[in-house]
């Protein structure tokens, strides 16, 4: 469905998405996790063949069997119209407030088929039941900020599964919500994948939302693939020191013993802040920060392959993953 | 008790925004309250640290009415009850550079100047440095402004500290650094510390008490753990639910692996 390989993104001197290798397969769910700066909606875009016109790309992408790196904007255009769906995080500032919720989802109908007024309205309505919006008739009469923040980004839900988009990009979508929307709201995106067989690119900071919806993850640090894998594997034996850092700065705990056991204790924060993209240490990104960076850090760290889909470029890993390997062996 | 409330009501328009509330917090306590958007926890910390008035019902800081407190010796009250909120750009004036906004509290409450020195020694306290304080808020990511408001708030020497949603407008990782830094004073400076979030996870993690809001009254108090572990209310167990789908296995994985061995020890 979507593939990628040795795709390299630059902005003036500064490579700012560097991937060797990513693949999405049809209606599967896969989530860009990394901190704010850490390249992961430069990377969504790329992937999407919407990034900024200054933007350098080498590599390929290939979308559906079409490649997209080297295509000019039309041709993008067409397709990621026919192929692609975007929703982003504030759904306040994607919609037009001037405009009724049923006109906006109307266009977006409009865009991809030749349909009367009278279907185009039952079009609409029927979206509108796919995303679960109650009530549709009364809704379709409201402005953006009569609704609430969950029911904003269902519309937007809708608006972007109106063409039937084989892929589905999300870029935090569900981080300016209450956490019970926001339950609602990844429970519907994962529904509308399954049923649709839609492909889903979800990005997020938050590695519990992507556990939640993904079955793959790509751990992103200063616009690099530093892991990937099946979320379960990358999530429980995590081999990169980026991403055992993120799994330890959460918060979230799955069980009342596990909260018992941390309630009051410090969480194990990650050092530092994200650099600007000029400011990345040469050799493993993530050098500057990481508790376990060794003398040979200072190279480029090289991709290594485990079983089941797992890689990680790391000089250091974790110690729980050889512990793994251990009792893989054993078992 | 540091900080009471019997029967509180409160409401902006016709509709009561609190109903009922019951309160009490001891000095030196965590007390998370959770719920979500519109449920009233803003409403809530703003009347107990006086920016907001009108109540009806009784809400008392150190044994005094707050109302009192704000008629007669309002400066003493804000000095003792400081607050931050979710998204510090908005609490900070864009025009005005760091140094200036920082120094504010301390100017109007203690109707004085503070010395460099002061400065720095409040800004050591969130971990950063005297850099800063030329800038303008633009000019610095969301986590520096949430230490910087934590910093101002802090500046006063208050008893209590509120803090609303102090980092749901940041990443999980800066969230971390936010969350250990306020654990962390509130164990070197005594503090009482009242936090609101809508995120389960961090009330749980963070505090000792806890109270569960929905539409304007408490559905539900306790020790955080008693609550957790055995929450009464429909709603409790929707929020816990909520937070649950989007947790992670462990936390800290290796060292986390350790801990929860230990606790079940000390359990069991
Ligand atoms: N148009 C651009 N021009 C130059 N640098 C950019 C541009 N867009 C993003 N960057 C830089 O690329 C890096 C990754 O940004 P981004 O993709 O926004 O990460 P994230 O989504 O994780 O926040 C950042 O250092 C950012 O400053
Ligand atoms: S390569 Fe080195 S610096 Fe980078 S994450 Fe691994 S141990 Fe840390
Ligand atoms: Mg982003």
């Amino acid at each position: 469905m979507l593939g990628v390989r040795d795709l390299s993104v630059r902005i003036g001197r500064h490579e700012i998405v560097s991937i060797d290798e990513l693949d999405l397969p049809a209606g599967r769910r896969l989530g860009l996790v990394g901190e704010s700066g850490s390249g992961k909606t430069m990377t969504a875009m790329s992937l999407a063949g919407l990034a900024p016109a200054e933007a350098r790309q080498c590599g390929s992408i290939v979308l559906d069997g079409h490649e997209l790196v080297g295509l000019g904007d039309k041709q993008l255009a067409r397709v990621r119209g026919a192929q692609m769906g975007v929703i982003f995080q504030d759904p306040l500032r994607a919609l037009n407030p001037t405009m009724r919720i049923g006109r906006q989802i109307d266009e977006a109908v409009r865009l991809h088929a030749n349909l009367s007024r009278a279907e185009r309205r039952e079009r609409v309505l029927e979206l509108m039941s796919h995303v679960q919006l109650s009530e549709p008739e009364r809704l379709v009469r409201r402005y953006p900020h009569q609704l609430s923040g969950g029911q904003r980004q269902r519309v937007l839900i809708a608006m972007a599964i109106a063409s039937g988009p084989r892929l589905l990009i999300a870029d935090e979508p569900t981080t300016a919500l209450d956490v019970t929307v926001q339950k609602e709201i990844l429970g519907l995106l994962v529904r509308l994948s399954e049923e649709r067989q839609m492909a889903l690119l979800f990005v997020s900071h938050d590695l519990g939302v992507v556990r939640a919806v993904c079955e793959y993850v790509a751990v992103l640090y200063g616009g690099r693939l530093v892991e990937t894998g099946p979320v379960r594997t990358v999530i429980h034996r995590p081999r990169h020191r980026y991403t055992e850092a993120l799994i330890g700065a959460n918060p979230g705990h799955a069980s009342a013993d596990d909260l018992a056991a941390v309630n009051g204790r410090q969480l194990t924060a990650i050092p530092g802040v994200v650099p600007s993209i000029d400011a990345f240490p040469i050799g493993c990104r993530f050098r500057d920060r990481c508790a376990h960076a060794v003398a040979a850090c200072a190279d480029d760290p090289p991709m290594e392959r485990l079983a089941g889909e797992h890689r990680f470029a790391c000089f250091n890993p974790t110690i729980a993953a050889k512990e793994w390997e251990l009792d893989g062996n054993a078992r | 008790m540091l900080v009471e409330a019997h029967d509180l009501w409160f409401r902006y328009g016709k509709e009561w925004t609190l109903a009922e509330l019951e309160l009490s917090v001891e000095s030196s306590a965590t007390l998370g309250i959770v719920g979500e958007s519109g449920s009233g926890k803003s409403t809530l910390v703003r009347l107990l640290c006086g920016l907001i008035t009108g109540a009806s019902g009784t809400a008392r800081y150190d044994g005094r009415d707050i109302t009192e407190w704000l008629r007669r010796d309002a400066k003493q009250f804000r000095r003792h009850n400081q607050i931050v909120f979710q998204n510090p750009a908005s609490s900070l004036d864009p025009r005005m550079r760091i140094r200036t906004s920082l120094t504010e509290p301390v100017k109007a409450l203690e109707r004085r100047v503070p010395t460099l020195q002061e400065i720095e020694q409040w800004l050591a306290l969130v971990g950063l440095g005297s850099d800063v304080l030329a800038r303008y808020p633009h000019q610095l990511s969301g986590g520096q402004l949430q230490r910087i408001a934590i910093a101002r708030a802090l500046s006063v020497n208050p008893t209590v500290l509120y803090a609303d949603e102090p980092t749901s407008a940041l990443d999980v990782s800066v969230q971390a650094q936010v969350l250990n830094l306020l654990m962390n004073l509130r164990q070197r400076l005594g503090l009482t510390l009242v936090m609101v979030s809508h995120d389960l996870a961090i009330v749980g993690r963070m505090s000792e008490q806890m109270i569960v809001m929905k539409s304007g009254r408490i559905v539900e108090s306790g020790p955080t753990l008693n609550v957790m572990h055995n929450p009464q209310s429909d709603y409790t167990r929707t929020l816990i639910e909520a937070a649950q789908a989007v947790s992670l296995p462990t936390t800290g994985v290796y060292e986390n692996r350790l801990a929860n061995t230990r606790s079940g020890h000390a359990t069991s």
